[in-house]
């Protein structure tokens, strides 16, 4: 047996936590920049605030119903997601962590399910404080499945006898059915299955015949024969990206380096905590393709390089050459997008003879920025280039205290 | 959690890994070897469900919680009767002694005309205050002599 445990509205419980006042009322958290809604409580589910609505065009009713707005504080949900996750891996050797705010936790020899959901739901509430649904099923199809029927169920689903997972999939719209797009579901709509039991009572024959390998998975896992494994050994990764909009659009040079600068910087660190290197740097502009009136263009370049690198100067030096090879005048630039690809273990660099080889001085150097920087916080000592007024910088305005990461914002008390 | 938590090295300020590995006679202390106690064994069972406040006046020094101390706190810890807790009131947050009697609870500083009893919706308690460490000096007048 297999459980999903799912965090309820995981970026408004996190706000919340720290602000108990915000109890029964709205609050909506705000992508990068801003920009739109990415997650809401239930109460502003119920006024109506829907998933990507466009903040400045929502004002209205932010003041009309007082809906609470933060800033997306993923310093803060990183943290909190790490608590639940730490939390929940105490109840199974077995765990997958999904997402920020979803895991898999394998059940296999727990006799009394109900029971141990219950036991695990309470647990992470009362050390977290962040509400979260437990769903138990055969397979990890099923969890889900399990999982978004808690919410009518109080928190805890295990579909655990044949008689109740065919009465969960009776009523259950297939679009809802983890691993199928929008595509996939129109298709199967059109051929006239619309709900999971629909899918499921279709004959082996027709399934195989008919619809791809992932539909076929799919079935057996609804007839609770397991077809996707916990996995608990993350790929390594294949390309890594830096990218964020600006908070206005720019076509200045000076800007658009230091953000690249900044960016290319970021991606290196990140490549170091990997322990990869990167042969390829890509380096994309982009205007705003939303702003149809003005002129649009996405100029971008690859440069593949002589050495694998993950040292931040190098990087750095590569992602700015490649700007300035792309840059074009006369248009206003919304992002800047770094990307390193064809990663290879750090242990496994081959040289290049032929061409100059400065990696150990480079190395080293950044090896002293990451030290200097874990030690004192992030940002305490950058490359010149990044600037330090940083206009482009993310814009975050209802951006909430690290209360559990930075000990000037941990929380006063009378 | 029964294990204790284990202090990560600092290479500047500790740059032997080891000082007890010795090249030439071999330390008699060897066999002997165990760990050095570390404060954070003792204040943080749990890192993983521990939260820090800081105390801003001097409501609670009448239980030894002065302006300033920094207050632990184990969200696995069940707040019980006679924890000292961290708990919001409509929107402030408040270090309190909990306390139940009459089968009523209440949040005290030990002035009972300030008792808060816990009957409204507006009362969340975070968690139990496990430990508390009041500052004894300015930070900014310690001076570690380092090389």
């Amino acid at each position: 047996m297999v459980g999903l445990v799912d965090c309820n509205n995981f970026y408004a419980s996190c706000e919340r936590l720290f602000k108990p006042e915000l109890k029964g009322k709205p609050i909506i958290v705000l992508s990068n920049n801003d920009g739109c809604v990415i997650a809401r409580s239930n109460e502003a589910k119920d006024l109506g605030i829907s998933m990507g609505a466009v903040f400045y065009m929502i004002q209205e009713e932010i003041k009309n119903h007082k809906i609470n707005v933060f800033s997306s504080n993923y310093t803060l949900y990183g943290d909190m997601s790490a608590r639940v996750m730490t939390n929940l891996a105490r109840f199974s050797t077995d765990v997958e962590v999904y997402s920020i705010d979803e895991c898999f936790i394998g059940l296999t020899g727990i006799s009394d399910l109900g029971n141990y959901a219950h036991k695990i739901r309470n647990s992470i509430i009362r050390n977290t404080g962040i509400p979260v649904s437990v769903g138990i099923a055969p397979t990890k199809t099923l969890a889900k499945l399990a999982n978004k029927m808690c919410k009518r169920t109080g928190g805890v689903c295990v579909l655990d006898t044949e008689e109740k997972i065919t009465a969960a999939v009776q009523d259950y719209d297939v679009e809802d059915l983890w691993g199928i797009g929008r595509a996939y579901s129109k298709q199967l709509i059109l051929m006239g299955i619309e709900t999971a039991a629909d899918l499921r009572n279709l004959p082996l024959g027709f399934v195989q015949d008919k619809l791809t390998i992932q539909g076929v998975r799919l079935w057996s896992e609804l007839w609770g024969r397991s077809c996707i494994p916990l996995s608990d050994v993350q790929d390594r990764k294949k390309g890594l990206c830096t990218s964020r909009a600006f908070s206005k659009l720019t076509d200045n040079m000076e800007e658009l380096s230091e953000a690249t600068a900044s960016y290319a910087n970021r991606l290196s660190y990140k490549l170091r905590k990997d322990e990869s290197c990167a042969t390829v740097i890509s380096v994309r502009l982009l205007t705003n393709r939303f702003k149809t009136d003005q002129p649009q263009a996405c100029p971008a370049i690859t440069i593949p390089l002589s050495h694998a690198v993950n040292n931040t100067s190098d990087i750095v030096k590569t992602a700015l050459a490649g700007l300035r090879a792309i840059y074009r005048k006369g248009f206003m630039y919304q992002k800047v997008e770094v990307t390193a690809t064809g990663l290879i273990p750090e242990t496994e660099v081959q040289l290049n003879m032929f061409s100059h080889w400065n990696g150990p001085v480079n190395d080293k150097l950044s090896k002293v920025m990451d030290q200097i920087n874990g030690h004192y916080g992030r940002g305490t000592i950058r490359v010149a280039t990044e600037g330090t007024s940083q206009k482009w910088a993310m814009k975050r305005n209802f951006l909430s205290p690290a209360y559990t990461t930075q000990w000037k914002d941990i929380i006063k008390t009378k | 959690m029964l294990r204790n938590t284990i202090p990560t090295r600092d290479s500047n300020l500790e740059p032997l890994t080891d000082p007890g590995q010795v090249t030439g006679f071999s330390s008699p202390a060897q066999d002997y070897h165990e760990d050095r106690l570390h404060i954070i064994q003792k204040l943080v069972k749990d890192p993983t469900n521990t939260y820090y406040f800081e105390m801003e006046n001097n409501d609670m020094s009448g239980f030894g919680i002065v302006k300033g101390a920094l207050l632990i706190v184990d969200k696995s810890v069940e707040p019980k009767h006679g924890a000292i807790v961290i708990a919001n009131v409509e929107g402030e947050w408040i270090t309190r002694k909990l306390f139940a009697a009459d089968h009523q609870k209440y949040l005290t500083c030990g002035i009972q005309d300030r008792d808060v009893p816990i009957t409204t919706d507006g009362i969340v308690i975070f968690g139990a205050v496990t430990w508390s460490c009041n500052p004894m000096v300015n930070g900014s007048m310690i001076k570690y002599l380092l090389p």
